[in-house]
């Protein structure tokens, strides 16, 4: 009992020493590898979206608006207002994508490396999510919710836009919501509808909502090929999950139930490849699959070494080697960790893995088949 | 208790306060004026000889009744003719035939006023879970005058006794049904009026000649579907309940003709049925075998998806006319109208319909839809040819061998080993 009052203050002193010192630090426990190291990079909103080029060069945030940053010289430009909801680098770094909201609808634009508008153009309803396809192909993942007398529906939207003439849309789910639904769950309805896309560029995985009536709603994180629109159920998760990434070579899946437990999963083989102890309410898989981030916790080669805390969010590089965290309004670099992105294919054979990862989902193929083609091809 | 008899009178006189309003005469002093013949058909009907007024079915709230929201339904009348709302349930009349349609509110410019022919006020639940792709091809105001109008008949009475009048006279003629049951998909009507039934009925009167009802609905009974064996789109019905159904039709012919004479004469159209269903059937597997080999044009994948089932060949019941490839309407033609016409001509004793109408038009059909299909696959030997003689590529060959599979013309063992053929081809047929 004597001992509890000086157990108390040392409790408070590294708070209190966070609180005056304005949280600049990111607080972390374990350790990063040997020659990684962490800064503060910006200020940002609070759930703003953030981006890192692919060079390494700029990061784009929402701060107020959307702003740029060159790491280089610490120098900000801000570039726009209103606050944009999603954004994402070009796989060649020369354009950025950003949405913004515009009452009912959403603006997308493509920007150059100084934030100057190229193209821009209307999409129904909220982007939520933006990743590019190709250096000439952006996806836009949006959901548009519309009021009735018995309720909301609520569909999800999937944008293909190439910078030229109107955006392709395809309605991936739709779903409706009831009054007493809307009422109880609110905002966090909406909060995890975003999407991934493979590194092969033919599948995403996004989350169908669905909202029974008298049941908690949830959603299916479903996994669809761009090409031939056949789609495979992965999972079911609850609300807090945030969804799921692709690993390198696009064959497993991270994602978390949002409950208690992240799996590191093959959807068709339906083999778990590791589980780990953490809900998965933010997911981030580098490259190379070497590093995981899961609800703060780094992950390298399925151990924990180091922690941030667990309601920061974090991004690798789209090259490997650095990781971008968001944690209350500061967003953190963490630089020089030791990873690689996998070896890129030919163009034949990326052609030949896609045809064959299309037959596999559209059910002209098994999984044993497409194994058995796939590992011909590496002969 | 000594205030009793006051409080049973305060009572009393309110109720009669209240249900005032609501007495015929409260509405007939307007409503002679707004809708006269209204009126005058409610005037001479049963319903005002027994006195029950306008309230009894409208109730009395008159804004209730304005917005449309007090329909006079099946369950209304129902309260006090139970027995036909029963027989009329369990018929094909009351199976589901509108409502449930497939919900219409995420098809653009939709009239809102439309959710209420299948939902309750305050009700999500739709009242049956049957859907129509056909309904939901069409804007709202078609949905309402052409599908609508007779599919109504499952929950509204009126669609047959007409609204307000009782006489028993308007149902037991032929033409009500004739609304419905005629036109180039199922002419029941022009059948029975130009055959010998017909034909006896307008020169010698009911006695002599037998109208729908005298077989349809045999002693004034509201189940419709008795007698009948096979289902709306010419299938039979499994066989048990078949061979009850047959035995209640050979009862009906039974009240004019020997039943070793309806016997024969109903198993001569069964055998009709069968010959007729065969060409249909000769027709789908063509059409299955195009699609296989995506030579359909344009192929399912290449137009608006199927409201129901996505993009997908249906050649079933939710077949569509509209969207569709030239060979598909040439079938719909086939099935819906010809092989229609073929087999309820037979079973209604009109030997045109049989014949000229429905089984020469079914067979002029499947010459039509054979040519329209060499036409489709020599256009793809020539695309072909014209490409520098470019085979069937490895994945059109793959959802043919799918295709095939799944409508069993290759058992499983035969289509793992194609696939491996095609996977392990050298040659390229595995490429895409």
């Amino acid at each position: 009992m004597l001992h509890r009052p000086r157990v108390a203050v040392r409790l408070m002193f590294p708070l209190f020493f966070a609180w005056i010192t304005g949280c600049a630090h990111l607080p972390m426990t374990g350790a990063l590898p040997d020659g990684a190291r962490i800064t503060e990079v910006a200020r940002v909103d609070a759930a703003a979206p953030f981006a890192l080029d692919p060079q390494g060069e700029l990061i784009a945030y929402g701060s107020a608006g959307l702003t740029l940053k060159e790491l280089g010289s610490g120098h900000d430009r801000p570039v726009a207002a209103p606050a944009p909801t999603a954004l994402a680098w070009s796989p060649d770094g020369k354009q950025l994508a950003a949405s913004f909201l515009l009452g009912e609808e959403s603006v997308l634009k493509l920007c150059d490396r100084q934030g100057g508008v190229l193209k821009e153009t209307r999409l129904a309803g909220r982007v939520k999510s933006l990743v590019w396809r190709s250096s000439t192909e952006i996806l836009a993942f949006a959901v548009q919710q519309r009021n009735f007398s018995f309720g909301s529906r609520l569909t999800e939207l999937l944008y293909r836009w190439d910078g030229t003439g109107k955006p392709a849309e395809t309605i991936l789910h739709e779903t409706t919501l009831m009054p007493a639904t809307l009422r109880r769950w609110g905002d966090m309805l909406l909060r995890p509808l975003t999407f991934s896309l493979s590194p092969l560029g033919d599948e995403i995985l996004y989350p169908r909502l669905h909202a029974p009536p008298l049941f908690t709603p949830y959603l299916q994180l479903v996994l669809r090929n761009l090409d031939g629109g056949a789609e495979l159920e992965v999972a079911e998760v609850s609300l807090h999950s945030a969804g799921g990434a692709f690993s390198g070579d696009g064959e497993w899946l991270l994602y978390g139930d949002g409950e208690g437990e992240s799996r590191l999963f093959d959807p068709w083989g339906k083999q778990l490849l590791a589980a780990f102890p953490t809900p998965g309410r933010s997911v981030a898989l580098s490259p190379s699959g070497r590093y995981l981030l899961l609800d703060g916790r780094l992950y390298r080669d399925g151990k924990e070494i180091a922690s941030f805390p667990a309601a920061s969010a974090g991004a690798f590089s789209a090259t490997g080697g650095r990781l971008l965290i968001r944690y209350g309004e500061r967003l953190y670099l963490v630089n020089g960790l030791p990873d690689e992105p996998p070896v890129p294919i030919g163009p034949a054979e990326r052609d030949r893995l896609r045809q064959l990862r299309k037959w596999r989902e559209e059910g002209l193929i098994t999984d044993t088949e497409y194994r058995a083609s796939r590992k011909r091809m590496s002969k | 208790m000594r205030n009793l008899p006051i409080h049973l009178a305060a009572m009393v006189l309110g109720i009669a306060i209240f249900a005032l309003p609501a007495a015929a005469d409260d509405c007939l002093s307007c409503h002679r004026l707004k809708t006269p013949a209204a009126v005058r058909l409610w005037e001479k009907s049963a319903h005002a000889g027994a006195g029950v007024g306008c309230a009894a079915c409208h109730g009395a709230d008159h804004a209730l009744i304005d917005k449309g929201a007090a329909r006079v339904d099946m369950k209304v009348c129902g309260r006090c003719h139970s027995k036909a709302l029963l027989e009329h349930k369990a018929s094909r009349h009351g199976m589901g035939l509108h409502s449930g349609w497939g919900c219409t509110r995420g098809l653009s410019n939709r009239n809102p006023n439309e959710c209420s022919f299948c939902h309750e006020e305050g009700s999500r639940a739709p009242q049956s879970q049957v859907e129509c792709a056909r309904f939901l091809k069409q804007s709202s105001e078609m949905g309402e005058a052409g599908c609508n109008r007779c599919h109504e008949v499952e929950s509204s009475c009126a669609s047959c006794h007409t609204s307000h009048g009782t006489d028993l006279k308007i149902v037991r003629d032929p033409n009500v049904c004739a609304k419905c049951h005629m036109g180039p998909d199922h002419p029941q009507w022009e059948m029975w009026q130009t055959s010998q039934h017909g034909t006896l009925y307008v020169s010698a009167g009911s006695s002599a000649g037998p109208v729908c009802q005298s077989c349809h609905m045999v002693n004034g009974s509201h189940n419709v579907s008795s007698g009948i064996s096979v289902s709306s789109g010419g299938e039979p019905l499994p066989a048990e309940l078949g061979a009850s159904r047959r035995e209640e039709m050979v009862q009906v012919c039974e009240n004019c003709h020997a039943q070793a004479f309806a016997r024969k004469e109903l198993s001569r159209d069964d055998a009709i049925r069968e010959q007729s269903r065969a060409l249909v059937k000769e027709a789908e597997k063509i059409i299955g075998d195009l699609a296989d080999h995506s030579l359909l044009d344009p192929m399912p994948d290449q137009r608006p998806p199927h409201p129901l089932r996505g993009p997908k060949l249906v050649l079933d019941s939710q077949m569509l006319y509209e969207d569709t490839s030239h060979i598909e309407r040439l079938l719909f033609k086939m099935k819906k109208y010809d092989y229609a016409r073929t087999i309820k001509g037979a079973y209604h004793q009109n030997p045109a319909y049989t014949h000229w109408y429905g089984n020469a038009e079914l067979k002029m059909d499947l010459i039509d839809i054979r040519s329209e299909a060499s036409r489709l696959r020599e256009r793809k030997a020539v695309a072909g040819k014209a490409a520098g003689g470019l085979q069937e590529s490895a994945e059109e060959k793959l959802r043919a061998l799918k295709n095939k599979a799944e409508r069993g013309a290759l058992s499983p063992a035969e289509y793992e080993r194609e696939k491996a053929r095609l996977l392990e081809d050298p040659a390229g047929a595995g490429k895409p």
